[in-house]
């Protein structure tokens, strides 16, 4: 268990409340995550489920934007919103709701559209999170992320299907493990990650543990390269390669050119099988057919699952601790798997 | 569009509607039960009863999102219930009870619903429930968190792995030596403190007869038993002080346990012929100090001011066994008895050169506090109602052709056990042959007439079973497995002519019957474990008693001697865990439990491994980075 | 309580009725309500032949933890039990009793009460676990010697 080096200035009544957590992720991880920003886009069910999750954990301020109002169809699937809501701003709706979950967290609102955001709008920020965003949307938000320097999450869901995409730019994360057998050695071990320090401490408690603490730089793409130049080609071998789970290339091809038939999107599907150096044979048809048909869908226990996963990250790279994701996850809600591309 | 518009574009609107007449049962309403209340609601379950036992708790509130301060110490269900009335459309049903509790919830209760979800914090109830849905083939989806980890595993009786399949974490335990003579860890003083010094002084029975004349001391010797008696009188004579509410004898119990005892031990010169000696405390360093100070609870303390706190400390328990009828347990979120057994296992570790520890973390170690996060519960309870979509044969375009082609699932990443899967998906195994609770009994319902329990003999019962399913009298032996309590066999049949109200044999008892009759090669009928239901009916008579209707096999019944080594016995590997120590099973928090890899198990004939899993584990191969201590 | 455990207890209860050593015994303690506990046993050991303990047979307490077999029962002969491998209390320090050390879940009632038998008279100096015997049986073994011989007749068969 990690002790905090510093206790930074939790309080008492803090420390009570987010014991659970403190005993995972210790004090000054706790103390950072307090003076964090985050700004997360569009509130529909899996940023409904990400708001509710950062904001229990003790994110210090958080501001959503959404100008959207409450549609029939969101009452299925987003917790915060009732009948009577209907027609009114999301934001509006959730914002009190929001609060309620947990009073210490700075909560802002905004209902503007995301297209009259300038530049110096997202400057505060230490953190995106952009969720049911279209293709132009993501390059625009990943342009300024970018520029700024701000980690940028984006995720959104298709029925029983969904995806993340992560660009930290560039993110040395430190983790420490048990030594088992051999040891970590200092290098490149994926396209994406790199050992660039290993120490090792033995453990108070027990001698004969070795824990290694590990410096890993992971490096990521912009959305816009990865949808462009994005291949699996010498990543994988060549069992894992014909295992790759029909959603990949279905969501890339989605999130490139949205198809206006079934037809075309399996079309440009299997342009995208090659273009990342997969067989076109790893389509499943009652993949293609579900996932046409559940485009957009939002359902609660995928936003759950999603949700909890990008909120966690978050956490950590506030945090400091665990590697981060990187840097294109799907879900298939029908197998539970859930795999991690570096694209 | 509607309400319902997203879910019938997933599963159909026939579907949608065999959802809607879906009766669920969901076992806890903390961290995993509240986020599956708010997915199984959205998802449109018809019915969703929920029991919880417990209160909500402040230290809840950083993940169970349907808590708020204001409702600390109110009962968790009927909260949860109320605050999601905003977005519900299901019909709720909150209970307030422990789910083994068989007078609340009998198992025809049980039986009323068409899939259990387990939202649990611990081992037991986790064993009661899967055992509930054996004795009915109700679907179940297990599940469990603990810090970054995670599983959710769907138990289909008969068909798949149940939950006591695998083998499963058990608290670690230290041998008595290294706790009482040579503790090497701060585990080991934490353990002595709380389990042998505090349990010793404030929540012993008092009445130790230790003192009566005629006892049997195994010698003669006068002086012998001199020592004997002052050894157990040593003790004694702590009680005694703490007791006697005198402040001013504090000093003495401080010389005892951190002088004269460890003097004692170093005169067994062989324990420390490869181990650091301890050095008992300086007497000067024992001061009677006893004004209560606040301390920083997360920051180490000097030796001064452990000691300085420790006698403070026992000063005011002192005071309170007056007003406790002199028994105090030890707990947790009790803030004296945390830092006496805080302050007293720090005295020890300093005295055997050992790092000490804050009150936070000593309350962790002490407490079995298993760390609990908003997230992961969300991803497992996620995947929980996720998977009951294809359990209840919702989703068209993937049904399964046997349920072993369903998935389980654990966390990867966040355990550290992959870089590139988020989570592992195995398809379920096959039940396990040597399985105690679904693979070694024969299980069934035993309806009795609720007015003949008061005149029913153990006898009649015997005769009825032996007659039924063709046992032989002289040989069946009955077991009360409520309480370990074996009620007749070949030889003890002094309550075979009582009756089942006078031997506690109630509606909700299982009992286990063993024809122990075996042929040469060791084939005896397999065990039966029955059920005992009351039957409602005016005047039952013995004739209206009803037993399933079984053909028991024959089975293999005891190992035979030869062959008795670890082949015999259940094992299968389980993932170790780094993080926690569990000292007993008193936890208020998510069970501390990781989940098994798919390893093969002991028995080679079946479990064999599906193409699938086949690939699972060759795939963690390549990324070689699999841990498995 | 595990299905294990109970199921594992009955058959140590067969596996002892067939077959157990000549001058053992071993069954459950009866409850107050007249029932067996089959989780707390009582069991007498002989002394061996041929050595200063034969004259006795000790009596031991089984006590089987709900985690048992995974975890090993908790054996103690009497209190105050002169033994160097005996604590004050009873308890015995025998490495087969031990999860961290020799404890397999296949191990036997039958092999338990050998054990203790073997111990009685080859006693570990290396695991003392009470000052008196601990020290007479390493400095004086003459006074050892009388002290256990006076312990048999207590115990006589």
């Amino acid at each position: 268990m990690s002790q905090a080096v510093q206790t930074g200035k939790l309080s008492a009544d803090e420390i009570a409340l987010y014991d659970r957590q403190i005993r995972l992720w210790g004090m000054a991880a706790q103390a950072n995550m307090r003076s964090a920003k985050v700004l997360l886009i569009n509130i529909g069910s899996i940023g409904t489920e990400i708001a509710k999750n950062i904001v229990l954990s003790g994110i210090g301020n958080l501001c959503v934007l959404d100008d959207n109002v409450v549609r029939e169809e969101d009452l299925g699937c987003q917790f915060f919103l009732e009948k009577k809501d209907v027609g009114k701003l999301k934001v509006d709706v959730c914002s009190p709701k929001i609060k309620d979950l947990n009073p210490r967290v700075n909560l802002t609102v905004d209902s503007d559209s995301l297209a009259n955001k300038e530049e110096t709008f997202f400057k505060e920020f230490d953190l995106i999170v952009a969720t049911e965003l279209n293709r132009d949307q993501i390059i625009e938000v990943n342009k300024i992320s970018r520029k700024l320097n701000i980690a940028l999450y984006v995720t959104g869901s298709n029925g029983l299907f969904s995806y993340i995409f992560v660009d930290l730019i560039e993110f040395v994360s430190e983790e420490e493990k048990l030594k088992t057998g051999r040891a970590t050695i200092v290098g490149e071990i994926s396209s994406n990650k790199t050992i660039v320090e290993v120490d090792t401490r033995v453990d108070d408690d027990d001698p004969k543990k070795i824990f290694e603490m590990i410096k890993t730089k992971n490096t990521y793409k912009p959305f816009k390269e990865m949808l462009q130049s994005a291949t699996l080609e010498g990543k994988l071998t060549k069992r894992q390669t014909k295992r790759v789970n029909s959603i990949l290339p279905l969501t890339i091809s989605y999130l490139t050119t949205i198809p206006s038939s079934v037809e075309e999107l399996q079309k440009n599907t299997i342009a995208t099988c090659n273009k990342l150096g997969l067989l076109p044979s790893i389509l499943k048809e009652e993949y293609i057919q579900q996932f046409y048909k559940q485009v957009n869908v939002e359902f609660a226990p995928v936003a759950a699952i999603i949700g909890g996963a990008v909120a966690q990250d978050v956490i950590n790279i506030l945090g400091k601790r665990q590697s981060p994701l990187n840097n294109f996850i799907v879900f298939d809600g029908i197998t539970l798997e859930m795999p991690i591309y570096e694209l | 569009m509607s309400r319902d518009s997203n879910i019938t574009k997933i599963i159909g609107k026939d579907n949608l509607n065999k959802l809607r007449a879906t009766k669920c049962l969901l076992i806890g309403a903390g961290g995993i039960g509240s986020e599956l209340l708010k997915d199984l609601i959205l998802m449109e379950f018809g019915e969703i009863h929920l029991v919880d036992l417990d209160t909500i708790d402040l230290s809840n509130l950083n993940r169970q999102f349907l808590f708020r301060q204001r409702d600390i110490k109110q009962p968790k269900s009927t909260t949860a219930v109320k605050a999601v009335q905003g977005f519900n459309n299901s019909k709720l049903i909150p209970y307030e009870g422990n789910i083994m509790d068989t007078t609340q919830f009998p198992l025809h209760w049980f039986g009323e619903f068409d899939i259990i979800f387990n939202a649990l914090d611990n081992l037991a109830a986790r064993r009661y429930v899967n055992k509930m849905s054996q004795f009915l083939s109700i679907p179940l989806l297990e599940s469990g968190t603990s810090g970054f980890d995670g599983y959710m595993q769907p138990i289909i009786p008969n068909e798949t792995e149940c939950f006591d399949c695998t083998k499963k974490e058990t608290p670690k335990t230290f041998p008595v030596c290294t706790i009482r003579s040579t503790p090497s860890q701060p585990i080991h003083c934490i353990v002595w403190a709380k389990n042998f010094l505090f349990a010793q002084l404030f929540a012993a029975d008092i009445n130790v007869d230790s003192n009566s004349e005629n006892k049997d001391w195994g010698t003669t010797d006068e002086d012998e038993i001199k020592r004997i008696k002052q050894e157990t009188n040593e003790l004694q004579e702590l009680q005694n002080i703490i007791l006697s509410g005198d402040n001013s004898l504090i000093p003495k119990i401080i010389e005892k346990i951190f002088i004269h005892d460890i003097e004692k031990l170093l005169k067994i010169e062989n324990l420390w012929k490869t181990r650091t000696k301890p050095i008992p405390l300086n007497i000067n360093d024992i001061k009677t100090d006893l004004t209560d100070r606040d301390l920083d609870l997360s920051a180490l303390w000097s030796i001064q001011d452990q000691i300085q706190k420790f006698s403070s400390i026992t000063s005011k328990l002192m005071k309170r066994m007056e007003e406790e009828d002199n028994h105090i347990e030890f707990d947790k979120d009790d803030k004296d008895t945390l830092e006496f057994v805080s302050t007293a296992a720090n005295i020890r570790s300093h005295i055997f050169n050992i790092p000490q520890k804050s009150v936070f973390d000593i309350k962790q170690i002490a407490g079995n506090i298993i760390p609990a996060i908003a997230t992961t519960n969300a991803i497992i309870a996620g995947l929980s109602s996720l998977v009951s979509l294809r359990v209840l044969s919702l989703l068209d375009y993937a049904k399964i052709s046997k349920p072993t082609d369903l998935n389980m699932t654990f966390t990867t990443k966040a355990s550290n056990i992959s870089q590139n899967r988020y989570l592992s998906n195995p398809t379920l195994a096959k039940p396990n042959c040597n399985c105690p609770v679904c693979s070694k009994v024969m299980r069934g319902v035993m309806n009795i007439p609720s007015n003949i329990f008061k005149e029913l003999k153990l006898k009649d019962v015997i005769n009825i079973l032996a007659a039924k399913y063709n046992f032989d009298t002289e040989e069946l032996s009955i077991l009360d497995t409520t309480g370990q309590r074996l009620l007749s066999d070949f030889d003890f049949d002094s309550l075979d002519e009582k009756t089942l109200e006078e031997i506690k044999v109630v509606p909700g008892s299982v009992i286990l019957v063993t024809d122990e009759t075996e042929d040469e090669n060791g084939m005896g009928l397999k065990p039966l474990e029955l059920y005992i239901e009351a039957k409602d009916i005016n005047i039952g008579k013995i004739s209206d008693i009803a037993l399933p209707d079984l053909k028991i096999p024959l089975v293999q019944m005891t190992t035979p001697e030869e062959q008795n080594n670890e082949s015999s016995t259940f094992e299968t590997a389980v993932l170790q865990t780094n993080e926690v120590i569990n000292l007993d099973i008193d936890d208020d928090n998510e069970d501390l439990k990781k989940r098994k890899l798919q390893e093969e198990s002991s028995n080679a004939t079946q479990n064999k491994r599906s193409k699938h899993e086949e690939d699972d584990m060759e795939i963690i191969e390549e990324d070689d980075i699999i841990e498995l201590d | 309580m595990s299905s294990l455990c109970l199921q594992r207890l009955q058959e140590e209860r067969k596996k002892w009725r067939k077959d157990h050593p000549f001058g053992f015994f071993a069954k459950p303690t009866k409850k107050a309500d007249g029932t067996m506990n089959l989780q707390k046993w009582e069991a007498g050991i002989p002394g061996k032949e041929g050595t200063i303990w034969h004259e006795g047979v000790y009596p031991l307490t089984i006590e089987y933890p709900d985690e048992y077999p995974s975890k090993p029962p908790k054996v103690k002969l009497p209190s105050g039990f002169y033994h160097p491998n005996v604590y004050p209390s009873g308890t015995i320090c025998l490495s087969i009793l031990n999860e961290e050390q020799d404890w397999r879940p296949a191990i036997t009632l039958k092999q338990i009460c050998l054990g203790i038998q073997d111990l009685l008279d080859t006693p570990n100096p290396n695991s003392p676990a009470q000052e008196p015997a601990w020290r007479a049986f390493q400095k004086n073994k003459a006074d050892y010697e009388r002290k256990v011989v006076l312990q048999a007749k207590q115990y006589a068969k």
